[in-house]
C-alpha cells in the first residue's frame, strides 16, 4: 500500500542552525502515529515544516502521492490541518468565528454546520462558550477549540504538536480519548508529545526524534519496552518534565 | 455669535478629521496585520493626489470617475510597494525594524522622484465643485468639504461591513491576530496582505485626492500622514474604530486650537498630545489589542 504521507531526506535550517537533518518517515491511512522527543530535537520544526509554515531547505514531503507545496493554505487545501504548538487560537474572535475560521476553504454551508455541531458534540464546553472571544478561554479550552478547529476543514490527516502541553492530566485523558474518537471516523493522526507515556498508549507506533534526526522507530508496544526509552522519556526521575513548565500561553509571537 | 463660532469650528474639525480618518483607519490596518509603523502610507496619498490632478485636469472624465480612476492608482502603488519592498522582508522572517527602514527608503525615494520627474511646484485642482458654502443656518461648509466627509464616511462604513460581516474581514481579523494561523486556517496569506495594502492604498489615495483639492498638491503632501499616525494612536493602535475616533477629535482640537489659541500652537499641540497619551495611556483610546499583544 502506497503510504499517505511520505517524507524523504528532509532537512531545516534556520540560518545556521541546522534543526532537521534528513529525516525520512511514512505514515498510513487510518494510522495514529507519534513523534516523541525531548526539548529542541525539532518535533516542532518537521510539524511546521509539513504543514508549510517552515520551508525545508532539502527533502520531499508527499502526501496522497502528490508533492506538497510548502505553502500553508496548499497543505490544508490538500487536506491536512495542524493543530499548532501552543493552540494559536484567535483571541479576538468568538468560539464560532474560530470554527468558521477552519472551514475558510469550504462552501457548504449545511456541511459546516453539521461539522459545527459535531465539533460541540465532542467538546460541549465549547459550545457553552460559543459567543465568548476565544482569549477568555481557559487553556484547556483553548486546546479543545484548536483540534475544532482544525477539524472542521475536514481534513484527511490531522497533525497535533502536543496537545496535553500544562493541561491536567484528566483533561489529557479526555482529549486523548477524543482523539481516538476521531480516528475512529477516519481521519489519520499524526502527533507530536513530550508525555511520551500517553502518546505511546494512543500511538500505534512512533519515532524519536533526537536533535534533527529519527534515533528510533517501532510500533509503541516495543518502544515502552526498550531501555532507553524507558531511561530517556518514560523514567521516574524526569517523567512529563515539560508538563510542569508553565503552559505556552495562546499569543502571537510579538 | 460665541455659539456659532464654536459650531463652526466643531464643523471645521471634523471635515479636517474625516479626511485623517482616511489615512488613520489604513495605516492601522497595515500596522494591525504586519506590526510595523509604515512610513511609506504617505507615498500612497500623494500618489492619489497626483493622479487625482493628472486625470482630472488632462482628461476630460467627469469628476467621480475620475477619483475613482485616481484612488485606484493609489491602491495599486500600495500593492506593488508590498509585493516589491515588503514581501521579500515578510518571507525571510527578519525583524520589524526592516519594515520601518524600507518604509522609511520607499518614502523618500518616491518624494524625490516627484520632484524629479513632475516638479516640486505646487500645483491647484481645477474648480470641480463651486467655490460657494452649503449654509447651514449657524454654520457653514464648503461644498467640497460636505462631499469629502460625507464619501469618506461612505468608503469607512463600506470598510467597516467588510471587515466584521465578511468572511475575507473576519480572516482579516484573524490575521491580525496570528497572521501564519490565518494561513493554517487555508488563508492565502500573502493574498490577504495584498487585499489589505490595497484597501489602505485606496483610502490613503481618497484623502490625497480631498487634501489635493483643499490645500494644493505637492510632493511633501504625505507628511500630513504623520497627523493620522498620530490619531491612529491616540485612538488605539489596530482598532479601526479607535482610528476613526482619534481622527474626528484629533481634527476638531486642531480647529479649536487654531481659532481660539493661535494657529502656530496647533502642530506643537499635536505632539504634546501624542508623547501625553504614550504616557499616561499606551493603548491609547480604544486599544483593547495592545494589552492583549504586547
Ligand atoms: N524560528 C526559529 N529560529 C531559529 N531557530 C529555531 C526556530 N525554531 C526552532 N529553532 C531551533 O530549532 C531546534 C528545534 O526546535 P523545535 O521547536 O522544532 O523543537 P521541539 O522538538 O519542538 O522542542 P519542544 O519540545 O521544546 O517544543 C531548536 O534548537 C530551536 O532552538
Ligand atoms: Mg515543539
Amino acid at each position: 500500500m502506497n503510504p499517505m504521507l511520505r517524507v524523504d531526506d528532509l532537512h531545516v535550517h534556520y540560518g545556521i542552525i541546522h534543526a532537521l537533518k534528513g529525516v525520512s518517515l511514512e505514515v498510513q491511512e487510518g494510522e495514529i502515529v507519534a513523534i516523541i522527543g525531548a526539548n529542541g530535537a525539532g518535533k516542532s520544526t518537521f510539524l511546521n515544516t509539513v504543514a508549510g509554515l517552515v520551508r525545508p531547505s532539502a527533502g520531499t514531503v508527499m502526501f496522497l502521492g502528490k508533492r506538497l507545496a510548502p505553502r500553508a493554505h496548499e497543505v490544508v487545501k490538500a487536506g491536512i490541518a495542524l493543530v499548532p504548538e501552543g493552540r494559536r487560537v484567535f483571541g479576538n474572535l468568538t468560539v464560532h468565528q474560530n470554527l468558521m475560521m477552519g472551514a475558510y476553504l469550504r462552501s457548504d454551508t449545511a456541511g459546516i454546520k453539521h461539522d459545527e455541531e459535531r465539533v460541540y458534540k465532542l467538546f460541549p464546553r465549547l459550545q457553552e462558550r460559543h459567543r465568548q472571544p476565544a482569549s477568555t478561554l481557559s487553556g484547556g479550552e483553548q486546546q479543545m477549540l484548536a483540534i475544532g478547529r482544525a477539524l472542521m476543514s475536514r481534513p484527511s490527516m490531522l497533525l497535533l504538536d502536543e496537545p496535553s502541553l500544562g493541561l491536567a492530566p484528566i483533561l489529557v485523558k479526555d482529549i486523548f480519548a477524543t482523539l481516538r474518537e476521531i480516528n475512529a471516523e477516519g481521519t489519520t493522526i499524526f502527533l507530536v508529545e513530550q508525555n511520551a507515556r500517553q502518546a505511546l498508549a494512543l500511538a500505534s507506533r512512533a519515532y524519536v526524534f533526537q536533535t534533527g534526526s529519527i534515533v528510533l522507530a517501532g510500533p509503541s508496544g516495543e518502544l515502552l519496552r526498550n531501555k532507553q526509552i524507558q531511561e530517556a522519556y518514560l523514567g521516574a526521575r524526569g517523567a512529563d518534565r515539560k508538563r510542569r513548565r508553565q503552559s505556552k500561553v495562546s499569543q502571537p509571537p510579538a | 455669535m460665541i455659539l456659532s463660532r464654536v459650531l463652526q469650528q466643531l464643523v471645521n474639525g471634523l471635515s479636517i478629521g474625516s479626511i485623517y480618518a482616511l489615512i488613520a483607519v489604513g495605516y492601522s490596518l497595515i500596522y494591525s496585520i504586519l506590526r510595523f509603523s509604515n512610513f511609506a502610507h504617505g507615498s500612497f496619498l500623494v500618489v492619489g493626489a497626483y493622479a487625482g490632478f493628472f486625470i482630472v485636469t488632462a482628461m476630460s472624465i467627469p469628476f467621480i470617475p475620475a477619483v475613482l480612476l485616481a484612488i485606484l492608482t493609489a491602491g495599486l502603488a500600495a500593492v506593488t510597494t508590498e509585493r516589491v519592498a515588503y514581501r521579500p522582508i515578510r518571507e525571510r522572517n527578519s525583524p520589524t525594524l526592516y519594515f520601518i527602514i524600507a518604509s522609511m527608503g520607499i518614502a523618500i525615494f518616491c518624494e524625490h522622484t516627484i520632484v524629479a520627474t513632475i516638479g516640486p511646484k505646487f500645483r491647484t485642482y481645477p474648480r470641480v465643485l463651486a467655490a460657494t458654502g452649503v449654509d447651514l443656518g449657524l454654520v457653514s461648509m464648503s461644498k467640497m468639504d460636505v462631499m469629502a466627509a460625507f464619501m469618506a464616511f461612505l468608503f469607512l462604513i463600506v470598510l467597516q461591513y467588510f471587515i466584521t460581516r465578511t468572511k475575507q474581514g473576519c480572516a482579516i481579523q484573524a490575521a491580525s491576530y496570528d497572521l501564519q494561523a490565518a494561513g493554517l486556517m487555508g488563508v492565502n496569506v500573502n493574498r490577504l496582505v495584498g487585499t489589505v495594502f490595497l484597501i489602505a492604498g485606496i483610502l490613503a489615495g481618497l484623502s490625497g485626492v480631498f487634501l489635493g483639492m483643499k490645500y494644493t498638491v505637492y510632493p511633501q503632501l504625505g507628511y500630513l500622514t504623520i497627523k493620522a499616525f498620530v490619531a491612529a494612536i491616540f485612538g488605539g493602535l489596530g482598532s479601526l474604530p479607535g482610528a476613526i475616533a482619534g481622527s474626528l477629535l484629533l481634527g476638531v482640537m486642531e480647529a479649536f486650537i487654531a481659532a481660539f489659541l493661535s494657529s502656530q500652537l496647533r502642530d506643537l499641540f499635536v505632539f504634546s498630545l501624542l508623547i501625553a497619551v504614550l504616557l499616561v495611556k499606551p493603548g491609547g483610546l480604544m486599544g483593547k489589542y495592545v494589552e492583549e499583544k504586547v
